[in-house]
Order: structure tokens, then C-alpha cells, then sequence
């Protein structure tokens, strides 16, 4: 059986908070899932909320999306040491640039990711304060928006997919 | 008296039961690689704490793990508004047990790919003093979910959740199986040890593997048409 772990960080509890409420609406949707207590459907305050589903018999999505919380920053690497890739999604606020540089210290080198803006426009200011080349293109997410969300997530696993193939 | 000092010199310990016993009032900043902490202190408590991402204990929290920063501390008149009311040394406690937490679990941080899977008779060693923390692990351990995902899909506080499975595996309830041991009896197809008296049926276990550039596609594909036509939608 094969499991593509994906993490999705964000750096403020609001990005988390609209965040799970997009991802929660979809994920109940999917067979298996609806049961009381099923990951993914009450993630509730939890620094790390988990969703698994079943692309189809032998290939499932597991997706981690972990918020700031005591020692974030070991979380994160230990989640990041799993999956197949990561994607940090920041406000426009000085506190989440700031917290996205240290995070890109700590996993840019180890895992494929990328860096999403979730503020329109933002993605200008988040290449300059990450120091990022100009040829790293930076989405820009909504996170109240499940299509917005999912092409983020299918972005990912697509550049991962790449990655592989090289 | 203002204080000034670097964090590497003075443990943010030693740093918040000073201030604690000087029953001092002000706000102690502390300044590390550009990201600022704030800690509001009334007469020796901390009554406010937010660096930016958390705000009220968890932010001392994350100050108390931090051992790099330089910090400084300024008599002044703060606001009145209270996020924290409990005592630092109830505070420096709860901390100091989280340390303890990760500190033990560093064998399972070490490796959150592994497997975790129940020993044969698990539940027989589940005491009675901690079998609701216990009992909600072991109903997540299903010999297909690694550490990090139970840890995850526990919504427990991290170093709580990652502390009380290194005791699991301690007592001998749960063991931890990884990549290596690929050929063990536990990663076999048809199920396993794991499964404890109580426990729902376990799918038989397949051992998860990375998958490839093919279904990754496979998935993205998947997750495109899924959210245009979501199932019990109108598609």
C-alpha cells in the first residue's frame, strides 16, 4: 500500500483555524471518514491535525497540518523527516515572515516544499523578506476557498511528483 | 531596575523565578534572530505573554524551550488585561513535565516513520490510573499508522502525546517496528499481534510505502475531481 503524507504549516492560529474549516468540509466528504472520532473530522485545538483518505484501494492521503504551538519548530522537522513534502502557508503579518524564516532553515534542506502566500499580493513581500530567486513562483492561497486549498495540495504533490522523476 | 543579559548566560528559569521573587512589574522582551517574546509581569506574575504566533502560557512555553536570545526587562506601568493566572512556579511545573515528556519519547521523536503496534495482551497492562489517556492511544495504534500519525490524530498536546506512547512502549504495551525490519512477523500482511482483545478489527496490514511520481499524479488527479464533484454533492 502506498501513503502520500503531505504537511501543510501555517503561522498564525487564524490561518489554522480558516484552514481546517476548508480542508474539515472536504475531507467529510469522503467514505469512511464520517464517523465520530475519524481523524481529520474533529481536529478541534490540537497543535496538529491529521486527515487520511482513500484515493483508492492501496493509495491513500495522509495530510498533517500543524500549527504554532509549544516547540513548533521540533514538530515540524519531525513530521517533515516523514512525508513526501511540505508547504508553509503565510499571512502578510511581520510575526509569520518572521516565523516562516526560521521554518525554512529548519526544512528547506531535508524535504521538497514550497511556499504559499495566503493574502492577495502578498507573494512580492514574502519573496523579499524570504530572500527567495525570482524564479520560485509563490501561490497565493485562499484559505477559506476548498478549490484554492486543493490546488495547493495537488501543486505540492505534483512538484514532488517531478522531483521524483528527476 | 531594568535587567539586560543574554539567554545563553541565564536560563529563562532562573530568569522568570527572579523576577517571580522580586515581585517586579514590567515587560521582559526577549529578542531571538528577529522574532520578538513579551512577557507582561504584575507583582511577580506573569499575567500576558504572545510573541507574534501563540499568546498566554503557550508563548511562555516556547520562551522557557528557547536557550539563544538576548533579553531585556523594563520597569514600566502594563496593561490590565490578564491571559496567564497561574503562578511561575505552576508554570516553570508544567514545563519542566513537558521536558521530561520529550526527553523520554526522544527514541520515538527519533523515528516518527516507525510503525507503532500493540504487543500481544496489551490492554492487561493498561493501569487503571491512566486508562483514558492510554486506552485513547491504543484505540489509534492499528499497525498501520506510524508515530508521528498517531501523535497527530490524537489532538493531544504534542510532548503529552509523544510522552505517553514512550510510556506505552516502556511497559512493554506497545512496540515499534521500522523501515529495517521490514521482514518482521509484524509487517506482514494478515494482521498481527497488535490487535488487542478489545480492539475493532484490524484490516490486514500492508506495509505503507513512499509512493511514486505516477500516483502522486494519481492523487492530484484524484483530489481535482473530488473537489468539483464532492461525494453527497449534486455530482
Amino acid at each position: 500500500m502506498a501513503c502520500a503524507k503531505l504537511l501543510l504549516i501555517v503561522t498564525s492560529k487564524d490561518l489554522r483555524r480558516r484552514l481546517l474549516a476548508t480542508w474539515h468540509d472536504f475531507v467529510i466528504r469522503q467514505p469512511g471518514a464520517s464517523r465520530p472520532g475519524a481523524p481529520g473530522v474533529d481536529p478541534g485545538e490540537a497543535p496538529v491535525a491529521f486527515s487520511r483518505l482513500t484515493v483508492r484501494p492501496g493509495l491513500d492521503l495522509a495530510l498533517f497540518i500543524v500549527d504554532g504551538g509549544w516547540r513548533r519548530e521540533y514538530v515540524c522537522r519531525a513530521l517533515a523527516a516523514e512525508v513526501e513534502g511540505y508547504c508553509l502557508l503565510l499571512g502578510d503579518a511581520p510575526a509569520d515572515l518572521s516565523l516562516a524564516h526560521g521554518l525554512l532553515q529548519l526544512l528547506g534542506d531535508t524535504t521538497p516544499g514550497l511556499v504559499a502566500g495566503t493574502a492577495p499580493g502578498s507573494d512580492e513581500a514574502i519573496r523579499s523578506v524570504l530572500a527567495l530567486p525570482p524564479d520560485v513562483v509563490i501561490p497565493v492561497v485562499d484559505c477559506d476557498d476548498r478549490e484554492s486549498v486543493t490546488e495547493l495540495v495537488c501543486t505540492l504533490l505534483e512538484r514532488v511528483a517531478v522531483l521524483q522523476a528527476v | 531596575m531594568a535587567l539586560r543579559g543574554s539567554l545563553a548566560e541565564t536560563e529563562p528559569e532562573d530568569l522568570l523565578q527572579v523576577l517571580a521573587l522580586g515581585g517586579r512589574t514590567g515587560i521582559l522582551t526577549v529578542l531571538d534572530r528577529g522574532h520578538a517574546t513579551k512577557l507582561v509581569l504584575k507583582d511577580g506574575q506573569i499575567i500576558d505573554a504572545y510573541d507574534g504566533a501563540r499568546r498566554g502560557e503557550e508563548a511562555v512555553f516556547a520562551l522557557l524551550a528557547s536557550r539563544s536570545g538576548t533579553f531585556a526587562f523594563s520597569v514600566e506601568d502594563v496593561p490590565a488585561e490578564q491571559t496567564i493566572t497561574r503562578t511561575v512556579p505552576a508554570i516553570l511545573l508544567t514545563a519542566a513535565q513537558r521536558m521530561d515528556d520529550l526527553v523520554r519519547a526522544r527514541p520515538l521523536l527519533d523515528r516518527p516513520s516507525a510503525l507503532l503496534c500493540r504487543a500481544e495482551g496489551s490492554l492487561d497492562g493498561v493501569r487503571h490510573d491512566d486508562d483514558g489517556l492510554a486506552a485513547h492511544l491504543l484505540a489509534l495504534v492499528d499497525g498501520r499508522r506510524s508515530v508521528g500519525e498517531v501523535v497527530a490524530a490524537s489532538d493531544l498536546e504534542v510532548s503529552q502525546a509523544y510522552g505517553a506512547l514512550a510510556d506505552l512502549v516502556e511497559r512493554g504495551i506497545l512496540t515499534v517496528v521500522t523501515a529495517e525490519e521490514e521482514g518482521s512477523p509484524l509487517s506482514r500482511e494478515g494482521g498481527g499481534p497488535d490487535a488487542g482483545p478489545s480492539a475493532e478489527p484490524v484490516p490486514p496490514r500492508q506495509s505503507a510505502r513512499a509512493p511514486g511520481a505516477d500516483e502522486l499524479r494519481e492523487v492530484a488527479e484524484y483530489l481535482r475531481r473530488a473537489v468539483r464533484c464532492p461525494a453527497g454533492g449534486s455530482g
